[in-house]
């Protein structure tokens, strides 16, 4: 089975009055076809940094630094002008955080979702609109608001709008970042259960943004942990809740708190995320790291494969502690 | 709905004018003096008690003041804005000789100002950061820095009297007794250096307003959502981000629209040019006070009627201003 989208060795970074920030820092995954991938980190940790850049999309003064994109056999980010224009949205599209913002207030929303089919396919205006309206249904809302504003929409709702929006050319890839972030619990299981549809409607191939690892835990199939610009660990959903390998999902997991579990301790993650700009030289979550050996400051551990789970599927981890660890973490 | 909105908004306005009519009515009743000495200026200390008695009668100033104050609104409703002591003649006919021309340099100016401002503040903002835009950066605060009265003057000299390719003053040549397309070349020429000296003292608002919305709106996500869709840049700048880049140059229009009569005040007085603005310069000079205070209440009318069309045009313009 092929991969719905292969990410190589990515990098991204800004250009800033005091330097280049390097904000994704060579960056290796893979998507499946149909499953969903749940990428999680702090705020700064260049998740939404490599949903646009799986967009080519990074808007000045950021810049892609290196790595492949690969569609099927395209490299999204060796295309560029017209066949750029041309593959994304139809193969690969995204639900943004907040589709307050993402769609534009003077223009109904109709016509915007209508916009992108008419500019991926031949169909004319009416054409579009009336399968602009079919897409607002299948999400949940009721096609006759297409002709509303974006205003007139509350932010469940607007979500949804932005998902119909996302779905327009049938993409295979879809990429939804903080998609439901701000949403109270309820809107934002509705908003899921809507992409849930979509995805066996669709066949899609789903990578899900966020920092909330309750709801990346709930809705992923696999789930690729970020630290720093960095992949530190790569894992079965289950996996990683029941069997966390790298010392920063560690710390993540016992950061958080379970619903359905006694009253717990929570242990904060001592220290603070490093500044992009003064990066320690070996392992970047080695000064906070209780794990910490002197080792860890020479070299940055490779993202490798590591003794498989209770899932039995395969799963990576970037720790050069990895092997003596197992086993030994804190419960 | 929009009919309730603009119902309570339009109530507040029909309030407004009348407190502004009644402080017209009030101004040269407040003053010191008598109000005949505000009708007639200076000419008061030369009058017998008999004319003063004849003019008061005349004016129904001997009237008690909810008289007067009838008297006035009725004399308003017909159009009728008083007399002119100095000038010997209606108020209103004064008027009506100097709105055409202040309406064509004030008007011409507007949407120039408003074409130019746009079009080159979207190019600066779309170059941001480049030479074009630091050039034009400079170029238009040096304009706005400009006094309007000295760039009139070094027109003038430069143009009118070293060159003599336009005329020095005026709005048309007065004994030429030209006619038919001749006058209207006349006009023309007469026009260029005050309406270019107002373009340059006045084009900078729009520029900066819609260089610096121009910016915000290319910060917003939707452009980079619109991008993404595949939108061709070209439609990226004038479909998704023009339209909302727009809106806050609407209400510097409707501003600019409202101070139509006032605004070229300097410009009108260096060039000699017979419009408003001037007729306000003059009736300052000679004390024409039944001038002023009419003029006051044209420009003060200009306002709000402008400020009522732009809240009639706001909700075509942008949903959000609509109500549901």
């Amino acid at each position: 089975m092929t991969a719905a989208l292969q990410v190589r060795n990515l990098s991204a970074e800004y250009s800033t009055s005091t330097g280049v920030v390097r904000a994704v820092h060579d960056v290796s995954f893979e998507l499946r076809r149909g499953e969903t991938l749940g990428l999680i980190g702090e705020s700064g940790c260049g998740k939404t940094t490599i949903g646009q850049a799986l967009l080519n999309n990074l808007e000045a003064p950021g810049r892609i630094a290196g790595g492949q994109v690969m569609l099927g056999d395209i490299d999204l980010l060796s295309l560029s002008g017209k066949a750029l224009r041309r593959t994304r949205w139809d193969r690969i599209a995204m639900v943004p955080q907040s589709a307050m913002h993402a769609l534009n207030p003077v223009y109904r929303v109709g016509d915007q979702i209508a916009e992108a089919i008419e500019l991926h396919t031949s169909a004319t205006h009416q054409a579009a609109l009336a399968r602009a309206r079919e897409l607002l249904d299948m999400v949940g809302v009721d096609p006759g608001r297409a002709r509303d504003y974006p205003h007139q929409f509350s932010g469940g709702m607007r979500q949804r709008v932005a998902i119909a929006m996302a779905l327009s050319c049938e993409p295979e890839v879809l990429i939804c970042d903080e998609a439901t972030t701000g949403l109270d619990v309820l809107t934002e299981a509705q908003v899921i259960g809507a992409l849930r549809d979509m995805q066996r409607a669709f066949e899609l191939s789903i990578i899900m943004i966020s920092h909330d690892l309750h709801m990346i835990g709930r809705v992923s199939d696999r789930i690729a942990i970020m630290y720093a610009g960095r992949l530190v660990e790569v894992a079965p959903a289950e996996d990683v809740r029941t069997d966390p390998r790298h010392p920063y999902t560690q710390g993540l997991l016992s950061a958080v708190p379970a619903l359905t579990a006694e009253p717990q301790h929570l242990e904060p993650i001592p220290g603070l995320v490093p500044d992009l700009r003064h990066l320690p030289p070996g392992c970047r979550f080695a000064p906070r790291c209780p794990f910490a050996i002197d080792e860890c400051d020479h070299d940055i551990p490779p993202l490798i494969e590591t003794v498989p789970g209770a899932q039995g599927d395969r799963r990576l981890v970037a720790c050069i502690r990895d092997g003596d660890l197992v086993g030994k973490q804190s419960a | 709905m929009l009919g309730r909105l603009l119902g309570g908004r339009m109530l507040q306005y029909v309030m407004l004018i009348v407190v502004i009519l009644v402080l017209n009515f009030m101004l040269p009743r407040a003053m010191p003096g008598t109000p005949l000495a505000f009708l007639a200026g200076e000419d008061v200390g030369l009058m017998t008690t008999e004319q003063r008695e004849e003019v008061m009668a005349q004016h129904g100033l001997d009237r008690p003041l909810p008289h007067q104050f009838a008297r006035y609104m009725g004399n308003l409703l017909q159009g009728d804005f008083g007399y002119s002591f100095q000038q010997r003649r209606p108020i209103t006919d004064i008027l009506m000789e100097r709105l055409p021309w202040t309406l064509l340099l004030a008007g011409a100016n507007l949407v120039l100002t408003t074409i130019i401002g746009v079009l080159v503040g979207a190019v600066a903002a779309w170059r941001r950061g480049g030479r074009a835009d630091a050039g034009l950066l400079a170029t238009f605060v040096f304009m706005a820095a400009m006094p309007s009265f000295w760039i009139g003057m070094i027109l003038v000299a430069v143009f009118a009297a070293q060159l003599g390719w336009f005329p020095v003053y005026g709005a048309y040549s007065t004994y030429a007794g030209l006619t038919g397309w001749e006058r209207i070349v006349d006009i023309g020429r007469h026009l260029v250096l005050p309406l270019t000296s107002l373009v340059f003292i006045s084009v900078s608002s729009v520029f900066f307003t819609m260089r610096y919305s121009m910016l915000s709106v290319l910060r917003e996500d939707y452009i980079s959502m619109a991008r993404a869709k595949g939108v061709p840049e070209r439609l990226v700048k004038y479909r998704h981000a023009m339209r909302n880049a727009l809106l806050p140059v609407l209400t510097i229009f409707m501003l600019n629209l409202g101070f139509i009569f006032s605004g070229a005040v300097v410009i009108e007085t260096v060039f000699a040019y017979p419009g408003i603005g001037r007729l306000l310069f003059q009736a300052v000079l000679t004390r024409d006070y039944p001038v002023l205070q009419a003029t006051f209440l044209l420009i003060t009318m200009t306002v709000i009627i402008a400020n009522i069309v732009a809240d009639l045009l706001y909700p075509l313009f942008d949903p959000r201003v609509r109500v549901r």
